[in-house]
Order: C-alpha cells, then sequence, then structure tokens
C-alpha cells in the first residue's frame, strides 16, 4: 500500500526509471488523491532536472593548467624512457 | 571512428606515449570538472589533475583492465580529492546510520505548503537560486556529494558510480536519494524565504 512514508523513499527510483509498472501506478494515483504528495513529487522532479542543468554545464579546463599538465606529463614520460648507452 | 579506451590502454602500456596523450586528452576536462566540483576551487582542481594523470600514468602497467578505464581514472581522482579533503581537516565526520539528510515525515509534510515546481523563478537563469542550489551542493557531507556528481557531471549509472566507490549498489540509490531530498529542502526553504520577501 502506497502512503506518503513509502513515496518519500521511492521518488529517486520512480524518477530514475527503475521501478515496476505497478510501484508507478500506486504513486501516480497517490500523487492525484493527496495535495501534499503532488507538492513533493513536482518539487522533487523539478530539483532533479535543476541538478542536471546545474551539472551539465561544464567548465573549461584553463589554457594554462592544460598547457602545464601536458607539460608536466612530457616531462615525467621522458624521466621514465631508458636513457641509450 | 574514435579508438576505444582499451585500445589507447593497451598501446600505452606497450610504451606509446602518444595514446597515453590521447587517454589525458579524453578525460582532461571530466576529472578537472569533478575535482573542481570536489575541491571548490580552480587550484585544488588543478593539482588534483595532474596528482591523477601522473598516478595512472605511473600505475598504467598494473591496470589489467578487468574494470573500464574510465572507472579506474575517476577512482584514482576522487581518492586524491578526499585525500586532500581529509588533510585540510575539512572533511565531515558523520555515520551512516544516523540520517542526516533525512527529515521526520512531519517536518517533510511541513514544508509542503508551496508548489514552486512551475514557478518562473524555478529556473537557474535565476542567478539566487544557481547559487542556493550550488551552495547546497556544498553542504552535502563528502560521501554523498561524491555519489552526486559522479553520477550527474560524468553521466554514469548507478553501477559504475558503486564500482568507482568500491561501495554496493543499494548504497549509491541511498546516498543519491538522499542527497536529492536535501537539495530539493533547500530550494524550498529558497522559495519560502522569496516569497516572505515578496
Amino acid at each position: 500500500m502506497m502512503d506518503f512514508k513509502r513515496l518519500c523513499e521511492l521518488l529517486s527510483d520512480y524518477f530514475d526509471e527503475e521501478l515496476e509498472s505497478d510501484i508507478c501506478a500506486g504513486i501516480e494515483e497517490l500523487v492525484s488523491e493527496d495535495p501534499f504528495c503532488e507538492v513533493l513529487f513536482n518539487t522533487f522532479n523539478r530539483t532533479i532536472k535543476l541538478c542536471e542543468e546545474w551539472e551539465q554545464e561544464k567548465i573549461e579546463v584553463p589554457e594554462e593548467v592544460h598547457i602545464r599538465l601536458h607539460r608536466f606529463l612530457k616531462l615525467e614520460i621522458r624521466k621514465s624512457v631508458p636513457k641509450k648507452k | 571512428m574514435p579508438v576505444s579506451d582499451e585500445i589507447l590502454v593497451k598501446r600505452s602500456q606497450k610504451g606509446d606515449h602518444i595514446s597515453f596523450e590521447a587517454l589525458v586528452k579524453r578525460y582532461e576536462k571530466k576529472i578537472y570538472n569533478l575535482a573542481y566540483r570536489i575541491m571548490g576551487n580552480k587550484e585544488d582542481a588543478s593539482d588534483v589533475l595532474q596528482e591523477t594523470f601522473l598516478q595512472a600514468f605511473k600505475n598504467l602497467a598494473s591496470f589489467k583492465g578487468k574494470a573500464k578505464f574510465s572507472t579506474w581514472i575517476y577512482r584514482i581522482a576522487v581518492n586524491i580529492c578526499l585525500m586532500r579533503k581529509r588533510k585540510e581537516k575539512k572533511m565531515l565526520t558523520f555515520s551512516l546510520d544516523v540520517p542526516i539528510l533525512t527529515k521526520e515525515e512531519d517536518e517533510i509534510r511541513r514544508d509542503l505548503s508551496e508548489d514552486w515546481s512551475k514557478n518562473p523563478l524555478a529556473t537557474l537563469e535565476n542567478k539566487e537560486l544557481r547559487k542556493t542550489l550550488s551552495n547546497a551542493v556544498d553542504l552535502l557531507p563528502e560521501e554523498y556529494r561524491t555519489v552526486f556528481l559522479l553520477k550527474g557531471l560524468n553521466g554514469l549509472s548507478n553501477q559504475d558510480v558503486a564500482r568507482v566507490l568500491r561501495i554496493s549498489l543499494p548504497a549509491v540509490k541511498s546516498r543519491l536519494h538522499r542527497a536529492r531530498l536535501f537539495l530539493r529542502d533547500k530550494l524550498s526553504q529558497y522559495f519560502r524565504e522569496y516569497g516572505s520577501r515578496a
């Protein structure tokens, strides 16, 4: 039986599409009947979408960091190569 | 068609440095973003980036290919981040048995007076909301934040996150869920405070 507490536990699985269809139907029924559940459901869904948007904003590696990294690795690689006699 | 990680790794292990460089180029932005979000600043992120690839280079010979290269490199990066955090004593200590991010049912119900999901301000174009979200992510305990970021930033599956962090799948799902509930709560708080100001 679906109730508010169970809904709180299952929301992530619901939005990650990891639940059986009968459980999803139970959630949807509860959400349509209980205004508290509807608010939780909608705001949780919006939170996930905002998080996804926020996480998709990629920061570029600053040019100087990129150059320093590759220079540093080249030196390390050179150090690792045995010298010819 | 791009050369697979697997082939690049094999070539690198045989001493082909150009292949290793290709792996670095493929992952540097992903690692930098992950490190930046965990460490919270560009200086540390750039140090973590360098250290990650140095460790990868030094340990590449021992990489057996049982896991994906991406899992392996993310694990190196996360471990470096967490070690640095611990060194700085910024690490919050908590037990997983203590549900610090979960509220009682009554508490959750109390803040369900407003459905802000369709509020026009519920967008990242709203700089205040963006800041609220970013600050809330910073407030997440490391264990939760790492799961949240690995999943979101790098698009890893829950199973891959579990492999990177060497924790169980239920632990990943539980941490991710608690993190999302916590963030929802912080966003609700923002709309309550905004409502009282308006």
